[in-house]
């Protein structure tokens, strides 16, 4: 009686496994085989090559350019947005005057998209006639180049894209906010603990679930960062500040290397999981029940 | 309040999603047959046919296609699907070909011999191929004869002068004949107080620009057959490397040069910020009179190397199309082919895009900006030592070397010392190997 139970619960989740095995499992699975082909993309033929691939990636230096640049974006964007977002999130959680309106003006930017946003920033950041430069020079102040060094243009997207995703961030934490209970943060202030106590000690520990998915899904979001160094000068100079994804998209369809892009996207796809997996384990060892 | 607020925005949602789904490429589908396909003969052809078209128009062009493809519906009663690709064309035709789920009609953008051969109709024997000028047929015919697009217009590309600024530094762009020229004509312009190049790092001045460096007789070195046969090891590549390191040191080029984008050059040599774009092409000068009708400019050729060498003028696709093997409409598609190679209709469709007419009768008959600035290229270099060739990259390289050329024009505004000239010969070297194979 139970196995006939089983089995039918097993049907259940069978277009689910479907939908994996379709969607997930069997391109992974093709990623790895084209690894395998020097083939251009589009022609019948295919070269088969072994881990030739492999071994052109551990050379090529656009790779760890694009390597060091991505860790750069999702560590830098994933603290700048937690951080800011965390801010934004009990700052919108008091109630005040317009708190409606600094909600959807801070949300606002993430219905924009990524390319437009990149677009517009490049505006603001060009050294010849942008809007920060112009500004200062009405203070008098000698035009910055922002985006002359690869560093300088990380530091510029890292920025621009934590502008334009915060809102995100700001919601997770302010639905966890509102999930903390009154009365604990009513007894910790009976007992004499002050505002940053209170934060420490009640609000940070019960954020840990809003914590744990912010962090990951900024951190998996933001390695996969693509339209915006488009929009802001094609991962310049010198692919100094490209990403991954920007060089897997460069090699498989403008440079006509599929396989070898296929490598580079196999190889990322590792790199993500090995990073995002410990963080995920040690975050929720931190996770409280109340 | 609260309410009527959410109910508006929803409304306005709806809307918006309905306006959205209204265009879904298909523009004519419903229409009742009209006199003019009635008296059509080759409607019957036609009639009930789909013709899935994909092109990378945007812009002006973009509403030109529109506008010739609607009124091809009109004439012939047929229904057509256009793909607007626009800049993603080259990726989405790519994934396209690797599912062998090709439209019907697609345009090539450059490629109709190296990339979309195998896929594509020889059309030699359309009426059009007769009228093709030699440097058109030059670009599109196959080794065997072939021909895989109607093309209706080409890519003329050298160096772009702001005549204006030129004159009032004391530059007489006509005299320029040898790279030397051209640096003394920068130097000029700079004494003038403005920035002489507009150009960026990109493969127009590491690709397109260098023929006349590399590969015509008379020139400081001609490395056409062993780039050709593969054995070529770069070491000539030095002058070109030397040429733009020693140009971006003597402040030739914009301080932010290396994060410009396409529209920031165009912009400042419209606007008389700068003097010279090397590397460009006749769409551009349409683009710049766009933003400055009061501007002259003009195209040029790439300057000799020597004294003795040639100016040269690289010659490339410029909007064509091509049938795909598979289709199930390759007579319908063959009659759109020919339609857009009428002379009204080619000269909607290049008024927009400013390249320059490739069939003699449009040619002879046209006044667009993209044909203007070649006749007069024409007209003012007809005494000097000066060629048309293919585009440098699809004439001598292998698939792939242009994208690794635009990453050495990175390179040398990167570092341009002796070590790293000596790394980028090194990945030349590498890279060309590599995709030789």
């Amino acid at each position: 009686m139970q196995k006939k139970l089983n089995r039918k619960y097993f049907l259940f989740i069978v277009p689910a496994i479907f939908m994996v095995v379709a969607f997930k499992f069997f391109p992974i699975g093709n990623a790895f085989r084209l690894c395998l082909y020097d083939w251009d993309g589009f022609s019948p033929e295919m070269k088969f090559t072994g881990f030739e691939n492999f071994k052109v990636l551990v050379k090529d230096q656009y790779f760890w350019k694009a390597l060091k640049a991505t860790l750069c974006y999702a560590f830098g964007i994933t603290i700048v947005k937690n951080i800011v977002g965390l801010a934004l999130g009990l700052f919108v959680n008091k109630e005040f005057k317009g708190r409606g309106a600094v909600r959807a003006i801070v949300y606002l930017p993430i219905m924009i998209s990524g390319f437009i946003m990149g677009q517009i920033m490049y505006y603001f950041y060009q050294y010849d006639g942008g809007i920060f430069n112009e500004l200062l020079g009405k203070l008098g102040i000698e035009p910055i180049y922002f985006m002359q060094t690869g560093n300088r243009t990380i530091l510029v997207v890292i920025l621009t894209t934590s502008i334009l995703h915060i809102g995100s961030t700001m919601l997770t934490y302010l639905a966890g906010l509102q999930r903390i209970p009154n009365e604990l943060k009513e007894s910790c202030r009976l007992d004499g603990a002050n505002k940053w106590n209170e934060f420490i000690h009640i609000t940070l520990p019960l954020l840990q679930p809003s914590i744990i998915s912010s962090v990951i899904l900024n951190l998996i979001a933001s390695f996969k960062i693509y339209d915006i160094i488009g929009a802001m000068g094609a991962g310049g100079p010198d692919g100094a500040s490209s990403s991954l994804t920007q060089l897997i998209s460069k090699y498989y369809f403008s440079q006509f290397r599929a396989g070898y892009g296929a490598t580079i996207a196999f190889v990322f796809f590792f790199i993500i999981v090995v990073i995002a997996w410990p963080i995920n384990k040690y975050l929720n060892s931190k996770k409280v029940e109340f | 309040m609260k309410k009527v607020f959410v109910c508006l925005l929803s409304l306005l949602l709806v809307f918006s999603l309905v306006g959205c789904s209204g265009d879904d490429g298909k523009s004519n589908n419903n229409k009742k047959p009209n006199q003019e396909i009635k008296d059509n003969p080759d409607a019957n052809t036609l009639a009930g046919v789909n013709l899935e078209i994909a092109v990378n128009f945007t812009g002006d062009a973009q509403t030109a296609f529109a506008s010739v493809c609607s009124a091809f519906e009109n004439r012939y009663g047929a229904t057509i699907t256009i793909d607007w690709y626009g800049s993603d064309h080259a990726t989405l035709m790519t994934t396209r070909m690797a599912a062998n789920n090709m439209p019907d009609i697609y345009v090539t953008a450059g490629w109709s011999i190296k990339k979309y051969k195998n896929y594509s109709l020889d059309l030699r024997d359309e009426p059009y191929c007769k009228d093709y000028t030699d440097s058109a047929l030059g670009v599109i015919q196959d080794k065997d004869g072939s021909i895989y697009v109607c093309m209706i217009s080409e890519g003329i590309n050298g160096v772009v002068y702001n005549v204006n600024v030129c004159e009032a530094a004391g530059v007489d762009y006509l005299s320029i004949h040898t790279w030397d020229d051209l640096w003394e004509a920068c130097e000029k312009i700079k004494a003038y107080g403005i920035t002489p190049l507009a150009s960026r790092p990109n493969a127009g001045l590491t690709s397109n620009a260098v023929g006349t460096w590399l590969t015509y007789d008379g020139e400081i070195a001609n490395v056409a057959d062993k780039l050709i046969d593969g054995t070529w090891n770069w070491e000539e590549y030095r002058y070109v490397i030397q040429a733009y390191g020693k140009a971006i040191d003597n402040g030739y080029f914009f301080v932010d040069a290396r994060s410009m984008n396409e529209m920031d050059t165009l912009e400042r040599l419209a606007a008389g910020r700068a003097g010279i774009i090397i590397g460009d092409n006749t769409a551009s000068v349409q683009t710049m009179y766009e933003m400055n009708n009061k501007g002259n400019f003009a195209i040029g050729p790439f300057p000799a190397s020597t004294e003795e060498g040639v100016e040269a003028i690289t010659v490339g696709e410029g909007d064509a199309f091509a049938i795909s093997k598979n289709s199930k409409n390759i007579e319908a598609a063959k009659i759109f082919l020919r339609y857009l190679s009428e002379e009204e209709v080619t000269k909607k469709i290049i008024s927009a895009t400013g390249r320059k007419a490739c069939q003699q009768p449009v040619l002879e008959n046209d006044d667009t900006d993209g044909t203007k600035a070649f006749l007069r290229l024409e007209e003012e270099y007809k005494d000097h030592n000066m060629v048309y060739k293919n585009i440098f990259d699809r004439e001598y390289l292998p698939s792939g070397m242009f994208g690794v050329l635009g990453n050495v024009a990175g390179k040398i505004f990167a570092d341009h010392s002796k070590k790293g000239e000596d790394e980028i010969i090194s990945y030349l070297q590498t890279e060309f190997k590599r995709l030789y194979k």
